[in-house]
């Protein structure tokens, strides 16, 4: 079957010459008689490759039989067979939609879910650090001053063993530190009292001491409060990435800079290591990423945020932007931000 | 003789102290409380000279106490004693009326010049 812009008599010959054309042009009720237009059926004889290569089909003239009826029932075929593929196609269309919110949906779930992960997380995070800090500490504190006292009656009585409550003293002194330390960085006790400058103050102070990275902190002394939620995610991934500098990078500094208006807050944490090999900063970038990045990303996403890393040989840069929540902010302004309140209002 | 009040909901740290003075002769741990309440009425039945007291207690907390002690026996010290950095409190526990502020983990270091430092 054939549109056709014009046919025509072949002289001598019973073939009729049709020149294609588009469906635009259709007289579906043409007659077959020189010079019309119309819908015209090709015998089977008719190789089609003849409409491909030349765009003419030449077409055997047939006794003609009533062309004008067939061409209407054609044409009802090919309709219905068009409504049958429109039909088709919605139902497809539809299937993909439902298909593609059911997607949606399950990113949704395991976005809760990750969610829902990092706060356990954080909150077994919280109970480690107060178990060791209360429990062993006191136990420690309590062994601390027996063997002081051993110590006192010893200097008293038995001088040849002063040394060794000494050597006791020591350890317990060691040990005290290194629970104290290790409970902070669980769950810094400062971050909820204070706020995060001093929280951060305190971490990268003390990861100075233990790694040698020279770390600068710019945040203004009345940076104020945030969330508690807020307050905590910024402190995970400046511990996070600092950690990240330390491992990785090869830097012998880094320095982390915090700003905030009334709307938001930026985060920047820079070094000068040798930056990330181009292909995990490309993974990274799409977005699948080792899960310390992907715990940030999903970090930020808690507060409608932005992640951004640029790296080269001459170092790495991540940027955050954090949206802070209306709520929150409108009681930081009245000046009666308590993190009890905010956490209320930001939940 | 100067004449001790200990307050701490610690058995442990209470025994702690107990045997890191029990060196010292010129000092009496004159009675023991586990809360602040307890506290309050030790404190106005034996009348200490100075009141070892842990800031981080069930019901009110160290600083509460020291704010009533320092209305009822003005005359006494307060040493805070708490298992945190003590440099974390000390604004707020100088702030309540306590004299001085310790760290329970650093007690066998720290406690008796305290001490010595009233007399």
């Amino acid at each position: 079957m054939i549109f056709a812009k014009k046919c025509q008599l072949v002289p001598d010959l019973p073939l009729l010459r049709v020149s294609p054309i588009g469906s635009d042009d259709l007289l579906p009720s043409a007659p077959f008689q020189n010079g019309a237009a119309g819908l015209f059926v090709a015998p089977a004889l008719v190789p089609l490759e003849s409409i491909l290569r030349t765009k003419e089909l030449y077409l055997l003239a047939p006794s003609l039989p009533d062309y004008e009826r067939e061409n209407r029932a054609l044409v009802a075929r090919v309709q219905a067979q068009a409504d049958l593929l429109e039909s088709q196609l919605r139902i497809r269309a539809e299937e993909i939609v439902l298909q593609k919110l059911e997607t949606l949906k399950q990113s949704e779930r395991l976005r809760l879910v990750s969610y829902r992960l990092m706060q356990t997380q954080d909150e077994e995070r919280r109970r480690i650090a107060r178990e060791l800090h209360d429990s062993s500490g006191q136990i420690l504190a309590a062994l601390g001053m027996s063997l002081g006292a051993i110590r006192l009656h010893a200097i008293q009585s038995f001088p040849q063993i002063v040394s060794v409550a000494e050597d006791g003293l020591e350890l317990v002194r060691q040990l005290s530190q290194e629970i104290r330390t290790t409970s902070y960085l669980l769950h810094p006790p400062l971050l909820e009292e204070t706020g995060l400058p001093e929280a951060l103050r305190w971490y990268t102070q003390g990861l100075c001491q233990r790694s040698g990275l020279q770390i600068s902190l710019d945040i203004s002394e009345d940076f104020g409060r945030l969330s508690h939620e807020m307050e905590l995610v910024i402190f995970r991934i400046v511990q996070e990435s600092l950690t990240n500098v330390h491992r990785h990078s090869g830097s012998k500094n880094a320095m982390i800079r915090i700003d905030r208006d009334s709307e938001r807050v930026l985060l920047e944490i820079q070094d000068e290591g040798k930056g990330m090999p181009a292909e995990k900063l490309s993974e990274i970038q799409s977005q699948g990423s080792g899960v310390g990045i992907s715990g940030m990303r999903e970090r930020v996403r808690q507060f409608e945020g932005e992640l951004s890393i640029q790296s080269n040989a001459s170092g790495t840069t991540i940027s955050f932007a954090f949206l802070i929540p209306k709520i929150v902010n409108r009681v930081a302004e009245i000046g009666t931000g308590s993190p009890g309140l905010s956490m209320a209002a930001s939940a | 003789m100067m004449r001790l009040l200990l307050v701490d909901d610690s058995d442990l740290i209470r025994r702690g102290v107990r045997s890191l003075l029990s060196s010292q002769t010129k000092w009496e741990i004159c009675g023991e409380a586990r809360d602040g309440a307890e506290a309050m009425l030790k404190a106005r039945e034996l009348l200490p000279d100075l009141i070892l007291l842990d800031v981080n207690m069930p019901g009110m907390s160290g600083l509460e106490v020291t704010r009533l002690l320092r209305q009822e026996l003005p005359n006494a010290k307060i040493l805070i004693m708490s298992q945190h950095d003590p440099q974390r409190i000390s604004t707020s526990a100088l702030g309540a009326g306590a004299h001085a502020c310790l760290d329970k983990g650093r007690l066998y270091v720290d406690l008796i010049p305290a001490i010595e430092s009233f007399e």
